[in-house]
């Protein structure tokens, strides 16, 4: 089973001011929509299109070379990497996906 | 960087994300778009629900804010406008029983601003939250810290006076099921210095809850009970096994219990309880969370 996960869509949701908006982001995982902060550049308005709304996600235009457009510097939540469990089937992948690696052993008492 | 180091732990559907942090650090809580199926209600779009969820850490503080912004002014409206009680109890917020919003942590540990101490209590639970927590009206946020101390002087005796736990330390709903339909940001500084740190560097422990197998919030709620104990330091802790079936729990902080133990019960892993009562000696103080097969 492949544990990959990427952004299948994004839209724009709400503005909350001059420099943040909401997107709504859907995981290849998960079918429910999350909401997402993301960036928004001083002076511009909440794109519309998805493409731009990725770009933002990614901070490509935010001049720093790609090594360096961390989840912390760029996009508030890493969309794709972050934990995805507000959901019922998010919940599900997100364990799945960090079960294969970090089980621990059962332990009672 | 200001996460050191993180471990991540997966076993009887209880996920751990643990983290010890240092410096300034962000997290942020992503709710569901406020569909059908996702919000709580068919007309109320300020709250949707979730699997179980809560971040524990021992000691220090942590400012959560929510913005809603212009777009979402009524949903800013309606959670001001509400009161502890209201969403804690009422039927009207948790249909067919699936869900109370907020968990009891947040009325632990919340800092009021009516009288600036940590925990809401019982008089306070018809409260607006216009009167409890900070709120600006040009970005439509709400703002409020939480203090989790479970030391130092006087911090057990206000825990107790809340009205929130019972006299063996014990409280229902600290994971949250329902959350604002906006992203909640999580803010820590793991220094000292400044006003609201108190710890360097820190740990935190992200745990969520799902059965395994399970596929509705039906079958969360008709299935399973969760609760948690205040452990203080100095005292002991009777913890007794609860429900019919399975009972699973996990710390902020290590303890011990007083039959042939070897290893101390350690904070960002989940253990299964299986003797019928356990007595954690006196040493450390503690959250300890217990979810339970009903």
């Amino acid at each position: 089973m492949a544990h990959r996960r990427y952004i299948q869509t994004a839209e724009p949701y709400a503005q909350i001011n001059s420099t943040c908006y909401v997107a709504a982001v859907q995981l290849n995982t998960s079918h429910m929509k999350r909401l997402i902060p993301v960036y928004l550049p001083e002076g511009r308005a909440v794109p519309t299109n998805q493409n731009q709304i990725l770009r933002d996600i990614n901070g490509v235009d935010n001049g720093l070379p790609e090594a360096e457009r961390t989840g912390d510097v760029v996009s508030m939540v890493q969309a794709g990497k972050e934990t995805e469990g507000s959901s019922i089937d998010g919940q599900i992948a997100e364990y799945a996906y960090w079960r294969q690696e970090h089980k621990v052993t059962t332990w009672s008492f | 960087m200001p996460v050191r180091n993180e471990d991540h732990a997966a076993c009887y559907g209880i996920l751990i994300h643990s983290m010890e942090i240092a410096g300034q650090f962000e997290n942020w809580t992503s709710p569901n778009v406020p569909i059908e199926g996702a919000k709580i209600g068919r007309t109320e779009s300020g709250w949707v629900r979730q699997p179980w969820r809560v971040v524990l850490q021992h000691g220090g503080l942590r400012e959560q804010k929510v913005s809603f912004g212009p777009h979402k002014a009524v949903e800013f409206r309606n959670f001001l406008n509400a009161t502890p009680n209201e969403y804690n109890r009422s039927d009207k917020y948790s249909p067919s029983s699936t869900g109370l919003t907020y968990g009891s942590l947040s009325r632990l540990f919340t800092i009021n601003k009516i009288d600036g101490k940590a925990g809401i209590p019982e008089a306070y639970g018809d409260k607006k939250f216009s009167e409890l927590l900070e709120f600006d009206d040009t970005d439509y946020s709400v703002k409020w810290t939480q203090d989790w101390s479970l030391e130092g002087d006087g911090v057990k005796e206000r825990i107790k006076s809340l009205g929130v736990i019972d006299s063996n330390n014990w409280m229902h709903n600290p994971m949250t099921g329902i959350i604002p339909s906006m992203p909640l940001r999580n803010r820590w500084n793991a220094d000292s210095t400044t006003n609201w740190g108190r710890s360097t560097p820190s740990n935190i422990y992200c745990a969520s809850f799902w059965p395994e197998g399970a596929r509705t919030y039906d079958q969360l709620y008709r299935d399973w009970g969760q609760g948690a104990y205040i452990k203080f330091a100095g005292e002991e802790l009777e913890i007794p096994k609860r429900g019919t079936g399975k009972n699973y729990i996990f710390v902020s902080n290590s303890v011990r219990y007083n039959v042939n133990q070897i290893d101390p019960l350690g904070p960002g892993r989940p253990f299964e309880m299986k003797s019928d009562r356990v007595t954690l000696t006196p040493e450390n103080s503690s959250i300890i969370i217990h979810i339970y097969q009903k």
